[in-house]
């Protein structure tokens, strides 16, 4: 018969998280402000500014800002965030193309839901399951994001340019409500 | 307290790694008895938190991680060097949510200087990157344990690691205290030459340098400048942190030639320092306009490390014909940084700052800017 040993558990339990509720999506100002978080990884920036030369055909943007990370690896603090939400109408942050930036691009979206402005997450395809894990464990499972072909980093401007066409109504979808038709 | 599992003694092993408690390896079971005589070697209880990652809501215990020392297979004396090493690697400055994340794997390079590693066992001599001794093994080991077991460092959950090496096991050693008027690497941090610290760097695993022939201190440092200046390393034409591993040989080429260390870090900084053009010949494209600045400086290059201070230099290693290591942070020094923490012994507890804080008097340590 076998004898048993009591151990203990070396792991711990997933620990309670405070669900994100997303911003409510309000019918955009006539001069929307959108944000640009740049994580700084190569190439984030043109691709993100392509997106928005995309958006401003679809929604009524007035103004585009950027804002570059010093570095791909931390999240924004709660008091630039505050700062931030107070004038952007719209975020979208990126480019998550590693495990740890896309984990913290991330982060800097939902902490703008949670500051109540609308916002998604740009990443490349090979880490769709790596932002689902940590969406999870944010406290808001199966949250949005643009997803462009991987690796992206090392696209020439015009392919670049595709990438941003081919998720701008998706960016559309994810950010904005209903919006009547640009004229 | 953590919770306690019943298992068959003769499932034990099977189980856990089941559950995907281990690295892989056969692990100690973790009993209730084990893991008290682990604690009672540190001033804490067992729900004191030692550091936490907020990004991921997740903080280690005492208790934690003296569970998961026992399993890496930790003597209970080598604890107080455990808990040291996981208070420098959760310190923000550290950033062990990119360090335990990113896709470049890296490993968390836990060196050892003062009196406490011998007598706790630690190698510094023959073989003291490699296998064969219980300390340096499972305290490197017990690091790795914690950040898989507490902090979800695992493939499949929040470690994207790409590639990974060898050293994501167990990486960790003790410096042998250099030759006068050389300081040990905790005095030149400017802790007491009696203190025992732990410093943690987030590493590419080690790289052999190999020099049998010179005796010369530059040529002996160049051979490490080659070691330094590699295109394919991610930090290299950025800017990072590296670890400089100085065996017996090569630290009396430099030594006797009456170099002092900081003239050793200084030139090491100085000339691997790489031209854009090297990087390019190896096909390494210099970003624009990202968040690395790859702006040459005056000189025409490009940092591989952002300062003197940025090399650490520590002796360790065996005589033989000239043989060192140097390990290179895995990323720039935007990204993470080394951290030094001073190993607290039993009767040392750490002062009860309340909900407010306190004040703290902590050792002078040499600017950065």
């Amino acid at each position: 018969m076998s004898t048993t040993i009591t151990v203990h558990r070396p792991d711990v339990e997933d620990p309670p998280v405070e669900p994100v509720q997303l911003a409510t999506r309000d019918e955009l100002p006539d001069d929307a402000h959108l944000l640009l978080v740049d994580n700084g990884k190569a190439k984030a920036k043109d691709l993100l500014l392509h997106i928005a030369r995309e958006l401003q055909e679809r929604l009524p943007i007035a103004t585009v800002e950027v804002v570059s990370k010093p570095g791909a690896g931390y999240v924004l603090e709660d008091e630039q965030i505050a700062g931030l939400a107070s004038r952007a109408d719209l975020v979208i942050a990126g480019l998550g193309d590693c495990g740890a930036c896309s984990a913290c691009s991330l982060q800097d979206a939902l902490l703008f839901e949670r500051a109540g402005v609308p916002a998604t997450v740009l990443i490349t395809e090979v880490f769709i399951a790596n932002v689902a894990r940590f969406a999870d464990s944010l406290g808001r499972p199966g949250y949005h994001s643009l997803v462009v072909p991987h690796p992206a980093a090392t696209k020439s401007d015009e392919q670049l340019r595709a990438f941003a066409a081919a998720v701008a109504d998706a960016a559309v979808q994810q950010l904005a409500a209903r919006q009547p038709a640009i004229a | 307290m953590s919770a306690l599992v019943e298992i068959a003694a003769d499932q034990l092993q099977e189980e856990f790694f089941a559950r995907g408690w281990t690295d892989g390896l056969p692990v100690v079971p973790p009993t209730p008895e084990l893991v008290e005589a682990m604690l009672a070697t540190v001033d804490r209880e067992a729900q004191d938190v030692i550091g936490s990652i907020p990004s991921r809501s997740r903080s280690v215990t005492a208790e934690q991680a003296a569970v998961n020392a026992v399993m890496a297979g930790c003597r209970s004396d080598y604890f107080p060097v455990v808990v040291a090493a996981l208070s420098a690697l959760l310190d923000p400055s550290f950033n062990a949510h990119a360090a335990l994340s990113s896709t470049g794997g890296a490993a968390s390079c836990v060196i050892v200087s003062g009196p406490l590693a011998a007598e706790i066992g630690m190698n510094a001599g023959h073989n003291a990157l490699g296998s064969g001794n219980r300390a340096n093994a499972t305290i490197g080991r017990a690091v790795r344990l914690v950040a898989r077991n507490i902090f979800g460092a695992v493939t499949g959950r929040f470690d994207a690691t790409a590639m990974g090496n060898p050293a994501k096991y167990t990486l960790c050693f003790a410096e042998e205290d250099p030759p006068a008027p050389w300081a040990a690497l905790r005095v030149r941090l400017g802790y007491e030459p009696g203190d025992t610290t732990v410093t943690v760097m987030a590493t590419e695993g080690p790289r052999q340098v190999a020099n049998h022939l010179n005796e010369d201190p530059e040529g002996v440092l160049l051979t490490f400048v080659s070691a330094m200046r590699v295109a394919a390393t991610f930090a290299v034409g950025k800017g990072g942190q590296g670890v400089v591993v100085m065996g017996p040989e090569h630290t009396k080429a430099v030594h006797q030639a009456g170099w002092s260390q900081e003239r050793a870090q200084e030139f090491l900084c100085r000339e691997s320092r790489i031209r854009p053009e090297e990087l390019e010949g190896f096909g390494v494209p210099l970003e624009v306009g990202s968040q690395h600045d790859m702006s040459p400086g005056p000189d025409g290059r490009l940092p591989t490390v952002g300062s003197p201070a940025d090399v650490y230099l520590v002796t360790a290693g065996g005589a033989g014909p000239g043989w060192s290591a140097y390990l290179p942070s895995f990323a720039p020094l935007q990204h993470t940084r080394a951290v030094t923490r001073r190993v607290r012994m039993l009767g040392e507890a750490m002062p009860d700052c309340g909900p407010d804080g306190c004040e703290v008097d902590l050792p002078s340590v040499p600017r950065r800017d």
